[in-house]
């Protein structure tokens, strides 16, 4: 049979037909697949830009910052700073894949094994998305939040929404229940829902803020007086249910940022877990569709000059170095575990023990116990091989505020293997990276102070600029005074910082005594 | 399982726009600003070009703040890849503290993280710039040269090319018709069918029956038969129900105008003064160019001969002489007499001089102003450069001051080049109620 992809040609609406039935064909026989139907829509390079600035969604609500996004986007494309990417894949029912007019036929392959099989069957598996987003009401529920935001703007202006808006956005990196369910709704649900919403949240407060002079004084202020009762880490919801005078349309627009936020949550967990698997699959597939001869050796050529150039890893001294490439170690990962099940070295057996999929003989079943029950952090601990840390020649760089210079706490031998996967782990893990603030307290019977507690991990401060930035918006969501603590382990109290409500007075105590 | 290929590339190219729209209008005080040192600092060939505008803005204020960690602060250890000389143990030296421990990612161009740069289109700048600028109310915008049509939306017609088939008006009609008929549901001719089908089943007890049932059964049919065929008669959609989108011709008009630059280049006028009139023609052509759907220029450069030069000339060339006003005043006449049809043509003049002028040519130059160009002009500045500000009275002044209350002509003064955009926008500042 002669070639159907070959290397520079144009793609055609019957050919994508077809090399796609190649490729579902190889997902579904040869490595056994499941995955939501797919959507695969063609797009402009202009509508790619777009879509790129409303985070990826094929609709959004309107806000300032997305437009500075596209801009921002525009700017670098137009002056050949950025490529663009070659997909953009949204995790709903049906699964839906843009494919760039501008690519070649070898990308679109390239870009449908990727995107509509390699993540489409990570969002199916992966427990942390099925366990936390609905893909079947995602664009239902946007279609939603964008009519209601656009409702809400002609109703009460512009600029009133997007104060709202600016400060929630604030916080949605604390808008998000990282141990509950949300539940599925439909969009008219949510419509008919919201509406009792309002009625019962406005009942609710009455009772929580009837204050009529309770006779207890501040001093005889007891444990069951305390609200919350327990650190509550949803500021957002706590602030939805719980701000003492807020507008129920307010409230619905501090749910609609939490609920994007929440859909949003696993995907920053499973990045590296995420990309890696869907380049495995295409590389994988690729080659499948290589050896029947479907693509041609020109286009295979092409495809290592794509692929290579997005597996990979820049060292820490290059100029260019942005972190951990996610693709890289993702494809590097799961090539190692097909490795591993089949042909495990001496190494290996040391390192992973007594684990089922080592030397199993079974690639495919290893690989999707990989990308089913972990999330990134998770992923390291269990597969990152020594084998892997010496191809990227890692190391742990120990930064200690106390110590004036850095300590390389660990290299790619056999002693620093253990060190650089905990590390590294920890990296991955969003607790440990994103500052760990909760609601602490709120002075019921006094001037309503919301008191939120940062605890610390390893005395690491907050940035002083950014946090009181952040809390004016909390203030302003909240209507009264703001205090927050940082809390080292030992409960003391190593720095504190007060919004008052008027933005106005701020005052910021370091655990010097100093004042700044 | 199931699989779909959409084309998208027809959809709305322009998603972003409302976005792009909303950071503009936020960042739109600092864009002034920037449009304004455009304007000031550019060449007029630049400011005059199609080409959109870089326009620089500082980030600060304009974060989205979230609780960060001090990247300097605490205990914390970073995996890197592509180690080349480390040993375990090793201490190296932290980097200078400024640079915040190397935390504070550079962006790849090198630009500060606080600025950001991003073009405006030719209207949106325009439009910031001349921001509450309005023309004077005695513009003869009805004044047009019928040029040009469009198509526009007039409403539906019974007839017309299927490519204008309104689909959901023809629905419409088509419902409304079916329900003003009352076609029989199809629900009603099963009923019936089912009945038929039971009395045929019946077996009849004795003739008598069996007559009855044969009438029944007869009737029925007929029944169905009947409604069967005015269910035919009345169609889903008819002829009847078709409508299309009407279209109609409009006429656009397009609005012209005509701008004479008048400019003095005898010898009392230097490179300092040739600069502060090339300042404010540009601005004076930028803001017809945004008035006006066309815009011509006519250059006139005169001593004590007027001459029509191109720009380059206008500005470049060097010739001096003394001083007759009035002459290029009379050379305007002409040419707008000659070219300009008044009924087709608005006609601007701006003049820029030091007001140095023969004496006995300034009464002449005032009777020429009053009697053939202000007649004609929808609107004449008069812009007297003066680069020390101390003198007093020029020789043009006192007798262009006994026009100022001429609706049509405004006069100023400019000392510097800060001067400029001031007395451009006090000259076509919106004025309270004037219309």
């Amino acid at each position: 049979m002669t070639a159907l992809v070959k290397s520079g040609q144009d793609w055609s609406f019957s050919l994508i037909e077809e090399v796609f039935a190649h490729i579902e064909r190889i997902a579904k026989t040869k490595y056994g697949l499941t995955y939501y139907p797919n959507q695969l829509e063609i797009i402009s390079s202009e509508q790619m830009l777009d879509a790129y600035a409303a985070v990826g969604m094929p609709l959004m609500y309107t806000h300032w910052s997305y437009g500075e996004q596209f801009i921002r986007e525009q700017e670098a494309y137009k002056r050949g700073y950025m490529g663009l990417a070659y997909e953009i894949v949204i995790n709903s029912d049906p699964c839906i894949a843009y494919l760039m007019e501008e690519n070649t036929m070898l990308m679109q392959t390239l870009v449908m094994a990727h995107a509509s099989f390699g993540h489409n069957t990570f969002f199916k598996n992966n427990y942390l998305f099925k366990q936390w987003t609905d893909a079947g009401s995602i664009i239902d529920y946007l279609a939603f939040a964008k009519k209601y935001i656009a409702e809400c703007e002609e109703k009460y202006g512009i600029d009133e929404v997007e104060d709202i808006l600016d400060a929630a956005h604030a916080l949605q990196r604390y808008g998000v229940d990282k141990y509950k369910r949300p539940p599925r709704l439909s969009s008219v649900q949510e419509e008919n829902l919201r509406k009792d919403r309002e009625a019962y949240i406005q009942s609710q407060l009455n009772e929580l803020w009837s204050t009529i002079p309770h006779t207890k004084d501040k001093a005889t202020k007891t444990e069951e007086d305390k609200f919350p009762k327990e650190p509550q880490e949803n500021i957002l919801y706590f602030i939805e249910k719980n701000a003492p005078r807020m507008e129920p349309w307010k409230r619905e627009i501090i749910r609609i940022v939490r609920k994007v936020a929440q859909y949003f949550y696993p995907q920053g967990q499973t990045k590296l877990m995420n990309e890696g698997c869907a380049t495995y699959f295409h590389y994988k597939i690729v080659h499948d569709l290589y050896n029947e001869g479907i693509i041609d050796d020109g286009a295979l050529l092409e495809f290592y000059d794509n692929h290579t150039a997005v597996v990979r890893q820049l060292d820490y001294d290059s100029k260019r170095f942005s972190g951990i490439n996610p693709y890289a170690l993702g494809f590097a990962m799961y090539m190692d575990i097909e490795r591993i099940a089949m042909n495990p070295t001496e190494e290996d057996h040391n390192w992973f023990g007594k684990q089922d999929w080592v030397g199993c003989g079974d690639y495919i079943k290893a690989i999707k116990f990989a990308v089913q029950g972990f999330k990134d952090e998770s992923f390291i601990q269990q597969f990152l091989s020594p084998k892997v840390m010496r191809d990227f020649k890692m190391f742990t760089l120990h930064d200690d505020e106390a110590d004036s210079k850095y300590l390389i706490a660990g290299i790619h031998n056999s002693q620093g293997y253990k060190t650089i996967r905990d590390a590294l782990a920890k990296q991955y893990n969003f607790g440990y990276m994103i500052p760990d603030i909760q609601v602490f307290d709120v002075d019921r019977w006094g001037n309503r102070t919301l008191t939120l507690r940062h605890y610390m991990v390893n005395r690491k401060p907050l940035e002083a600029e950014s946090t009181t930035e952040t809390l004016k918006h909390v203030a302003f969501l909240w209507g009264y005074d703001v205090k927050l603590e940082s809390v080292d382990e030992q409960h003391n109290i190593r720095a504190s910082y007060e919004v008052q409500e008027d933005e106005t007075l701020l005052d910021v105590f370091l655990d010097d005594g100093s004042k700044k | 399982m199931a699989y779909v290929i959409i084309d998208r590339r027809q959809n709305d190219k322009k998603k972003s726009s409302t976005n792009r729209a909303r950071y503009v209008r936020r960042v739109r005080e600092q864009v002034k600003e920037a449009v304004k040192d455009i304007i000031r600092d550019g060449s007029i060939t630049d400011n005059l070009s199609n080409k959109s505008k870089k326009i620089r803005i500082n980030k600060k204020g304009l974060n989205q703040p979230e609780f960060q960690h001090d990247v300097t602060g605490g205990i914390r250890d970073r995996v890197l890849p592509g180690n080349k000389k480390y040993q375990q143990g090793d201490r190296i030296d932290k980097p200078p503290s400024d640079e915040g421990g190397g935390g504070k990612k550079g962006s790849p161009d090198g630009e500060g993280e606080d600025d950001f740069e991003f073009a405006l289109s030719r209207e949106e700048f325009l439009d910031l710039f001349f921001e509450d600028l309005e023309l004077p109310d005695m513009i003869k915008k009805d004044m047009v040269s019928v040029t040009e049509f469009v198509m526009k939306r007039a409403g539906f017609t019974t007839t017309g090319n299927p490519s204008r088939l309104n689909i959901l008006r023809s629905m419409r009609q088509a419902i409304s018709r079916r329900v003003a008929l009352q076609p029989p549901k199809r629900k009603e001719i099963e009923k019936l069918e089912k009945a038929l089908a039971e009395m045929k089943a019946i077996v009849p007890h004795d003739d008598a029956d069996a007559m009855n049932l044969a009438a029944g059964i007869e009737n029925l049919e007929l029944e169905i038969k009947r409604l069967k065929r005015r269910k035919k008669a009345i169609p889903f959609i008819d002829d009847i129900d078709l409508r299309y989108n009407r279209w109609e011709k409009v006429p656009v008009p397009t609005t012209q105008a005509v701008m004479f630059g008048i400019m003095d280049v005898s010898g009392s006028m230097g490179e300092w003064e040739k600069e502060m009139a090339k300042r404010f023609f540009m601005l004076m052509l930028l803001f017809l160019q945004h008035n006006y759907e066309r815009v011509d220029i006519v250059w006139i450069r005169h001593h004590s001969v007027p001459k029509e030069v191109d720009e380059e000339e206008f500005f470049y060339s060097t010739e001096s002489g003394g001083t007759v006003v009035s002459s290029a005043l009379e050379l305007m006449a002409q040419i707008v007499k000659n070219r300009y049809p008044l009924n087709q043509w608005n006609v601007f003049g701006t003049q820029i001089s030091d007001g140095d002028n023969f004496s006995h040519d300034c009464p002449v130059a005032r009777d020429v102003m009053e009697h053939q160009i202000l007649p004609i002009s929808q609107y004449f500045a008069y812009v007297e450069v003066d680069r020390n500000g101390n003198r007093s009275k020029s020789d043009l002044w006192p007798h262009y001051e006994a026009l100022t209350n001429h609706k049509h002509f405004v006069m100023s003064k400019v000392n510097d080049v800060s001067d400029i955009f001031p007395v451009f926008r006090a000259l076509f500042e919106k004025k309270g109620s004037t219309k």
